[in-house]
């Protein structure tokens, strides 16, 4: 995304890199300071994120609703910044701002694909009985006999279909 | 947050709302384009999290979290991308996203051709 930073001068805007905008564009001008504070109370929200996420690096472990109403509730406050960055009254709180130093590899994306092959991992298997085992079997007969066969109408003709 | 539209000309760029802004203050400058669609990125993976986290309460399915939670962190993962992209010139992530335009044209069926009734299309008046 093209931004550019800006210095207010009698009530116009000098831009310190005016190259990046065209003459027809429409212009977000933001105060630097508020919008920083902005980005990293949003960054803070998904570091919060990765960190319920990095219980799954420890496989024995598994999610449930906590977790997943944890993560609801940091998307809500994610919504909530959202909706307060074009409210006027609403004014930036500077006791904190938030640096992210978290380890890159826990933002790494992890996929064990159970998502998108769910259909099929979740199939459900029928028990085998003797009785399969013994229908499968005689299939595999039914099969060698036809290739014994051949082509010749003979034999072709003494086998039965059985079922 | 306190925000103005503005309108560049040259160097220097006009404000829609300059009273807003202290003077000698630093500004950070988006295009308005530019800002929408990734906000709307941003927007979309919370409404697609919201969503799913709906539908989990009404079924009560705790076992099908396990299925989910990837898909929900892929989610997760687009919105850090356009979070990262306020503060890089790169090109936005979003722009990928396929966008139909929808221009509907105004209906013809009763196309004002003249307000005096009785004038012909040669614009002559039959008395």
């Amino acid at each position: 995304m093209r931004y550019s930073y800006g210095i207010v001068d009698e009530k116009k805007v000098l831009a310190y890199q005016p190259q990046l905008f065209r003459s027809m564009d429409d212009l977000l001008i933001f105060p630097s300071r508020d919008f920083t504070r902005w980005h990293s109370g949003i960054v803070e929200i998904i570091d919060g994120i990765y960190q319920i996420n990095a219980k799954h690096l420890d496989k024995n472990k598994f999610f449930d609703t906590t977790d997943f109403d944890l993560l609801f509730g940091l998307a809500v406050n994610i919504d909530l910044e959202l909706k307060n960055l074009f409210d006027l009254e609403d004014y930036a709180d500077f006791s904190h701002h938030y640096i992210s130093t978290m380890d890159p590899q826990y933002k790494k994306r992890k996929n064990n694909f159970y998502g998108r092959y769910m259909h099929k991992i979740d199939r459900n298997m029928g028990e085998i009985t003797p009785r399969m085992k013994y229908i499968h079997m005689m299939e595999i007969v039914d099969y060698a006999h036809r290739l014994w066969a051949g082509e010749s109408r003979a034999t072709l003709l003494n086998i039965k279909k059985r079922k | 947050m306190r925000v103005s539209q503005g309108e560049p000309s040259g160097r220097k760029i006009h404000l829609y709302h300059p009273e807003l802004l202290n003077e000698h203050e630093e500004v950070v400058i988006y295009t308005r384009n530019e800002f929408r669609r990734t906000f709307g990125l941003i927007s979309e993976q919370v409404d697609y999290i919201t969503k799913l986290n709906m539908s989990f309460h009404q079924e009560d399915n705790d076992w099908k979290i396990q299925g989910y939670w990837p898909v929900v962190m892929e989610r997760v993962h687009i919105l850090g991308l356009g979070v990262n992209s306020f503060f890089e010139n790169n090109s936005s992530q979003a722009y990928l996203d396929a966008h139909i335009c929808d221009e509907t044209t105004i209906s013809e069926d009763h196309p004002v051709k003249s307000v005096v009734k009785g004038i012909n299309e040669y614009g002559e008046v039959n008395w």
